[in-house]
């Protein structure tokens, strides 16, 4: 019986350990209630909305927009892996929301757009803040019908982009 | 012999820690703990409650215990899986052992984690008793 007891006091110590280890690495930029990072369903946080206008006919009318929103030091490796992956560019209309000064140049068949780092946008899609509560790094999807569907904070979102495809697709 | 037993019962409790490790590699960012966890205890928990059940009308631990908890917390990750080859998550989902809803339950990971722990004693209290019963049978007259 003792062993057993043993048996369950290190189980739990273990896990509860590597729990708690897993919970103190998380990265300033990610989500501060990790359930609303990537959940990978449409509609997380209720019924859809207006998506907020950018200006020059942003998010585009009957066609999927994906807005993403960055931060001035993350934009040039978005806009590169970007610029690599035709799927994603051919599923939807791309926007980037810098979210302070932008130090890349815009590039064709992607939309930049520049923003004070209160990033108001970020706001009005209803974004949510990061643990440093800075601008969002991360992105919303827009359906044609101008409805926000899914938003997310991924500070590694320049790594998933087949992720943002697959949500893309299905709005 | 007994050496050999626990040779192999090492062998299959390796391979569980190995597949494990690889799951959560399949995360492979920041927050995969988070996910891990969450599906890990969801699925740990289920094949505990079972092998509880298995143990009590057997009388008898079952075999290769971790071979179970791997296997329930394959069946629990299922969506992050079908999410790789193109297909979101949908509410219908849920049949996997609550994949969507346990991201949202109060105290989230940490309430997983005490069902885990109480699932564990479950388990680890019927086989105890199990093995007091056929102390007891071996040692009657």
């Amino acid at each position: 019986m003792h062993q057993l007891i043993a048996l369950w006091l290190a189980v739990g110590a273990v896990l509860g350990g590597l729990s708690l280890v897993s919970r103190l690495t998380t990265d300033p930029l990610d989500d501060p209630n990790p359930a609303y990072q990537r959940p990978g369903f449409l509609d997380v946080s209720g019924p859809p909305y207006p998506a907020a206008p950018l200006g020059a006919g942003l998010p585009a009318d009957g066609s999927r927009s994906v807005i993403f929103f960055t931060r001035p030091s993350l934009e040039a490796s978005l806009v590169a892996a970007l610029e690599t992956d035709p799927g994603l560019r051919a599923a939807a209309r791309l926007v980037i929301v810098v979210c302070g000064r932008p130090l890349a140049p815009p590039r064709a068949a992607i939309t930049a757009v520049a923003e004070s780092p209160a990033c108001p946008t970020a706001h009005l899609d209803r974004m949510r803040t990061p643990r440093d509560g800075g601008p969002p790094v991360g992105y919303a999807i827009v359906g044609p019908n101008g409805l926000v569907r899914y938003t997310t904070l991924d500070p590694e979102v320049a790594t998933h982009l087949s992720e943002v495809e697959t949500m893309t697709r299905t709005v | 012999m007994r050496r050999r037993h626990w040779l192999g019962l090492c062998a299959w409790c390796l391979l569980a820690v190995v597949v494990e490790v690889g799951l959560y590699l399949s995360y492979h960012d920041h927050d995969a703990g988070f996910h891990w966890f969450a599906h890990f205890y969801a699925g740990a928990s289920a094949a505990l409650l079972l092998m509880s059940l298995v143990s009590w009308r057997q009388r008898r631990p079952v075999g290769l215990p971790l071979l179970w908890v791997v296997a329930a917390h394959l069946y629990a990750m299922v969506p992050d899986l079908l999410f790789v080859t193109g297909i979101p998550h949908q509410p219908w989902m849920d049949v996997f052992l609550g994949h969507l809803t346990i991201h949202y339950i109060p105290g989230a990971n940490l309430t997983l984690f005490a069902i885990f722990m109480a699932s564990f004693a479950v388990y680890l209290g019927v086989i105890s008793r199990a093995a007091g019963a056929n102390d007891d049978a071996t040692m009657a007259p």
